[in-house]
């Protein structure tokens, strides 16, 4: 399979000093839609910005596409759309304005159509012709997608996309993502949101200080530390001891009536007939979630760097 | 990989945003300058005698015309781009997918224009009142043309070094207006004392105004040579200095 973007032993310090990528490498192939979760300060938006230009990395080499960013410079821009993590806009200009110059520095002319069809796609279509500083947060987010992918760009790299959007709309959002995906567009997406990447990623890299710390399918990564169910029962009256025989479940009480058990997801018929006598008002049952590998990860990685 | 179409979009997009605010960018430097010659031309020059056979009006009107296309050559790109910090859009400029020496004739294509348009427009506001007999029209066009494109560079300089606005008003406030002033647009430099004359012939602007002046009345002050070969090369230099800083991503990028 191609590889869509292509990072060996990247550097960058910055002139004060930080350290923001130590040796970092990372491989992304064609059509995939890729995770990148880090902490803030992980290096993730410095990763980003060298890929798309504003910022320059100390060593190392990128390539888009086959392409090396450093003598191809501007082609690699062409094949490239970036969703800045931070909210900017030209005052001077409306929507449609915005998204014409867009279309123009990428050398395209008459991109009407396609406007329209990615503001429609967007639910920009009736803020066309506001001007972007009347726009509310959500609206300014969306129009930093479409500024993205006017110019039709193989690889889109989305710097935390959603933050700030209200939930029906990060819903759309995601459906116009998977969509952008299977038509054959690469994604790589940085998020806050894990369930973002759980929902949206086949393949996710956890980054911290600088270094990628794993990197794996998504649904593995979440299996990684041993996968295990929670179940947490509700119950009308105050817990008094926890019953002997769920010891075995690691039962545990969250508050005066809810008990929380965790055990593998072969036991759980063992588990039911263990609980069928005590009588619980309401059951909730929890996978283990891409959170927790997160908070694992990046908190022993800060626990070694701290030793 | 050329991109003359993504160079004319950037070209447009800084014009595009000088002619929206059009009261702030043409209209008040042409109203400053008729402020000019209602205080300056119709008070005073009959009160001034003829400077070297033309009036004080004739005299006067090169400087005023020089003082549009400073400034307006200045503030151009210096403004834009420090207002692209501002608003957190100058990583999308280091993104966008022109060579450095495209963005540089985007920039500076579009400063010469405002310049042009504001220089223009106060000559033929001028024309109301004081006619002139255009010595030589080669002059004219060539030294303002010079004017204009070193004060593009400082200002695109001046942008990708500022880090705020209050940078920019320095070397404006600080600099450039009392260059301009000291330069002769108001006075014959040649009538200061001597030392001090040969320290104002040291001001880019005496020997631009000395350009243009004899361009439109047919009166130099300094040898046309003298400052034709001063003018080129500081046009020269400075043009070199911003395209370095803006090639190299000075103070634009991490």
């Amino acid at each position: 399979m191609a590889t869509a973007i292509s990072i060996k032993n990247v550097h960058k310090v910055y002139a004060k000093g930080t350290h923001a990528l130590k040796n970092f490498s990372l491989d992304i192939n064609s059509g995939e839609f890729f995770a990148l979760l880090g902490p803030n300060g992980g290096g993730k938006s410095t990763l980003i910005n060298i890929i798309a230009g504003p910022t320059k990395k100390t060593s190392g080499t990128i390539k888009i596409c086959g392409l090396d960013i450093d003598t191809h410079r501007e082609e690699t821009k062409f094949m490239i759309g970036v969703v800045p993590q931070e909210v900017n806009f030209d005052s001077f200009f409306n929507v449609n304005e915005v998204l014409t110059q867009c279309s123009g520095y990428y050398g395209i002319k008459n991109n009407q159509k396609y406007i329209d069809e990615i503001l429609e796609k967007l639910n920009l279509q009736e803020k066309k012709f506001a001007n972007t500083r009347a726009l509310s947060g959500g609206m300014k987010r969306r129009l930093l997608i479409a500024k993205a992918l006017v110019h039709k760009p193989k690889v889109l790299i989305l710097d935390e996309p959603t933050a700030g959007v209200d939930v029906e709309l990060r819903h759309n959002l995601w459906n116009y993502m998977r969509q952008l995906n299977k038509d054959g567009l690469t994604i790589l997406l940085t998020t806050h949101y894990l369930e973002e990447a759980e929902s949206l990623c086949k393949r996710t890299a956890i980054i911290d200080n600088g270094s990628v710390v794993a990197i794996d399918d998504t649904k593995k990564l979440i299996k990684s530390l041993g996968n295990y169910k929670e179940m947490t029962l509700n119950f009308k009256d105050k817990i008094g001891k926890i019953p002997a025989h769920l010891e075995e479940f690691k039962a545990r009480k969250i508050s005066d009536y809810d008990l929380s058990l965790t055990f593998e997801p072969k036991e759980l018929n063992k588990v039911l007939t263990a609980i069928k006598d005590l009588n619980p008002s309401d059951i909730e049952l929890q996978s283990q979630s891409l959170e927790d590998v997160f908070i694992e990860l990046t908190y022993k990685t800060n626990k070694k760097s701290d030793g | 990989m050329a991109n003359p179409r993504g160079t004319y979009t950037l070209f447009k997009r800084e014009t595009m945003r000088f002619l929206k605010v059009y009261m702030q960018t043409i209209f008040a430097p042409v109203v400053n300058n008729l402020l000019f010659f209602a205080v300056f031309g119709f008070s005073l020059h009959k009160a001034v005698p003829d400077i070297q056979g033309i009036t004080y009006l004739q005299f006067m009107v090169p400087g005023l015309v020089i003082m549009g296309l400073v400034n307006n050559a200045y503030q151009n790109p210096s403004s834009s781009i420090i207002l692209m910090k501002y608003q957190g859009i100058i990583g999308d400029l280091m993104s966008i997918p022109l060579k450095s020496y495209e963005l540089f004739i985007a920039f500076i294509s579009s400063a010469l224009l405002r310049s042009f348009i504001v220089g223009g427009v106060t000559f033929l506001t001028s024309l109301f009142f004081v006619s002139f007999p255009y010595t030589s029209i080669p002059i004219i066009l060539i030294s303002s043309f010079l004017v204009s494109l070193f004060f593009s560079f400082l200002g695109l300089f001046i942008g990708i070094w500022a880090k705020e606005f209050d940078n920019q008003a320095f070397i404006q406030t600080f600099i450039i207006m009392p260059l301009t002033f000291l330069g002769g647009v108001f006075y014959p430099v040649s009538s200061l004392p001597p030392s001090i004359y040969a320290v104002a012939k040291l001001d880019p602007i005496v020997h631009m105004i000395n350009l243009l002046r004899y361009g439109f009345t047919g009166i130099q002050e300094i040898s046309l040579t003298f400052s034709f070969t001063i003018l080129t090369s500081i046009t020269v230099i400075m043009g070199i200095i911003s395209y370095i800083a803006l090639s190299t991503g000075w103070r634009l990028k991490n």
